[in-house]
């Protein structure tokens, strides 16, 4: 079963998201804020990690900026899953290799289901 | 670019960018263009009649130049002002825009998760769950656009600011009858203990109100299980003050010194799901600083906060 790490300090998306991915035959660990988030990456070596940017703790950004500095987890997959469209947000998270940025508002649950599957190799 | 005959209207136009006359630029302008005409016209009066004595002359062109120089400085001053509060504005916007994005995303993707297949066979308290996501994020998104209402008429005055006499006793027991349910279902005390004959206050009753509801809500939001707030009332010289303290979770050192800007909220609070617009300080402070009153506190993660504020008595 392939893993998935969803770092999110909303509850709410925690529970929706989380359990479609579930339902599609994900096992999804779930981290409330960046540190935890960052801890889990280094230690379960996920297949993929679904990042929020603003975090407590530790700032998504910088949560990725480590992942990319550790040998170990600089391959892992990540998308990017915020409300900030920022340019420089979206400039900053491509360059340091977030495979796509999502904006949640403007996609449904099953299109985000849907580009996780794909970023997973899965149809 | 359309001109209309209002545009001369410098008047009206200083109006519509809600600044005092002396920081609006098209007023400046025309003072410092019509100060040019009077000073040309006064210094070739001048230079008729002390043609033959330069230092006079000279004097008149510094005194000229200086008062066009400073003038000059108030309107690169006062475009600064309204490239900064667009700035802010825009901000602003982009803030708010994202916070009320983040409820609504939880709206659509409870109900859409709601709605798809592979919910329909789930048991029904599951269900529940999902509809407390809806209701929860509906309210957030209420709260968020009452606060932003009350800045907002705050901020251009449309809400009753006038200020009365009034007994502020009378009003905390108006605030905590209302919030006795509030109470209730969080197993609160709180005690209410006001200093023996208090002067009346000299305030804004609605607006006080607001201030008290934001301060004790935030009390018990805030307590995480503590059972008892304790509200006091008493008068220092010339000022009454207040002060509710709860047993809770506490503002994190590093925190404390954001805790009245707008959007702000401690970590620890959003760590824990506790539910707020961080604005409800914000609109505290605002109220506060309108009515010359002061708000001050101290707080001590996992002990909780102590809120105080003072305002005038009536003379």
């Amino acid at each position: 079963m392939k893993r998935i790490l969803f770092v999110e300090d909303e509850s709410a998306i925690q529970k929706t998201l989380g359990e479609s991915l579930r339902n599609k035959g994900y096992e999804v660990q779930a981290a409330m804020d960046g540190e935890v988030g960052l801890r889990l990456a280094k230690s379960e070596k996920p297949d993929l990690i679904l990042l929020d940017l603003i975090l407590p703790k530790l700032h998504g950004l910088d949560l990725l900026e480590e992942i990319r500095k550790d040998k170990e987890t600089k391959n892992i997959p990540v998308i990017i899953l915020t409300n900030l469209e920022n340019i420089g947000e979206v400039e900053k998270a491509l360059t340091l290799g977030a495979t796509t940025y999502l904006v949640k508002a403007n996609y449904s649950l099953e299109e985000v289901v849907a580009k996780v599957k794909k970023a997973m190799g899965d149809k | 670019m359309d001109f209309k005959l209002s545009q001369f209207n410098i008047f009206a136009q200083c109006r519509k960018y809600k600044i005092p006359l002396w920081q609006c630029p098209q007023f400046l302008f025309t003072v410092m263009g019509l100060f040019i005409m009077i000073s040309s016209i006064v210094f070739y009066a001048i230079g008729e009649r002390y043609i033959f004595d330069p230092r006079m002359v000279a004097l008149v062109v510094i005194l000229v130049a200086i008062i066009l120089l400073i003038i000059a400085f108030i309107i690169t001053h006062s475009f600064e002002n309204l490239a900064e509060a667009n700035r802010m504005k825009t901000e602003f916007v982009n803030i708010v825009s994202h916070q009320l994005r983040a409820p609504l995303t939880n709206l659509r993707w409870a109900t859409q998760f709601l709605l798809s297949k592979e919910f329909q066979d789930s048991d029904q308290s599951e269900k529940l769950d999902y509809f407390d996501i809806i209701k929860e994020n509906g309210n957030r998104m209420e709260g968020l656009i009452d606060d932003l209402l009350t800045i907002t008429r705050l901020k251009e005055g449309k809400l009753d600011s006038k200020r009365s006499s009034f007994a502020l006793e009378d009003l905390i027991e108006e605030v905590m009858n209302e919030y006795k349910p509030f109470f209730e279902a969080n197993n609160i005390k709180v005690d209410f203990s006001p200093a023996k004959d208090l002067p009346k206050s000299f305030a804004s009753y609605p607006l006080i109100r607001i201030v008290l509801e934001n301060l004790i809500g935030n009390a018990v939001n805030y307590s995480q299980g503590a059972k008892k707030i304790d509200i006091g009332l008493k008068c220092q010289k010339d000022r009454i003050i207040f002060t509710i303290k709860d047993r809770g979770m506490g503002i994190p050192q590093e925190d404390q010194k954001y805790i009245f800007e707008k959007f702000f909220r401690a970590k620890n609070a959003v760590r824990t799901e506790v539910l707020g617009t961080g604005l409800g300080l914000f609109i505290v402070k605002l109220i506060l600083d309108g009515m010359n009153g002061k708000i001050w506190f101290s707080s001590k993660v996992g002990k909780g906060s102590v809120f105080n504020f003072s305002l005038a008595i009536k003379n």
